[in-house]
């Protein structure tokens, strides 16, 4: 992390992600429950589905009011990047599984793995430019 | 590009924080400005040279 107070932008999409996060969790566990115990069938089985995925469509809006409200073009510079990398595994990834799936005959995908994937790269492409532009102690 | 603005900001005794929160970004940006690993927009360096009162090509030059 970086060593400077966060701007007003990042606080706000921290507060909103875990909201966010939070919430995806509560829906996920519910509705899970619901598909398993509650006996949901027909469409609603749709509908389950959908539920959570409004989580996830609320998570990149986060990601997007963020890159709206950032003032700070160098710190906007770099989420737009870790996105970029981000969206790069996941069109790899998808593009070599849909080849072997469609050469073999394998190459499904446990669930939710693109979406993580999409994540765990976004994480990690923060990292590496949050230690790339690490600064160290202030000069006079 | 190349940029005078650590030399600027040495001038007035300015630290990187002071500079960052004057020109309203963080530290982290006033530092990679300065080491040349980001050049800015050309609103923020409008903004750099209002600040220093100098024109943003005598503080911005073209080259490594």
């Amino acid at each position: 992390m970086r060593c400077m107070p966060k701007s007003k932008a990042e606080r706000r999409y921290v507060k909103r992600m875990l909201v966010t996060m939070t919430a995806y969790l509560v829906l996920v566990v519910g509705v899970t429950w619901a598909v398993r115990h509650a006996h949901v069938q027909g469409w609603w089985l749709y509908v389950c589905a959908v539920v959570p995925s409004i989580a996830i469509f609320r998570l990149l809006h986060v990601v997007a009011l963020y890159l709206k409200e950032e003032t700070d073009e160098f710190v906007r510079q770099q989420m737009v990047t870790s996105i970029l990398w981000g969206t790069a595994a996941v069109l790899g990834v998808s593009a070599f599984t849909d080849f072997l799936r469609s050469y073999t005959g394998k190459g499904d995908l446990p669930p939710f793995t693109i979406f993580m994937v999409f994540w765990m790269v976004f994480a990690l492409a923060q990292g590496i430019q949050s230690q790339q532009n690490r600064v160290g102690r202030d000069d006079e | 590009m190349t940029n005078r603005l650590r030399e600027l900001r040495a001038e007035r005794g300015w630290s990187q924080a002071f500079l960052a929160e004057k020109l309203e970004v963080s530290r982290q940006s006033v530092n990679a400005i300065e080491t040349g690993r980001y050049d800015p927009s050309l609103p923020l360096a409008f903004k750099i040279a209002r600040l220093f009162g100098e024109q943003i090509e005598e503080i911005f030059q073209e080259g490594e």
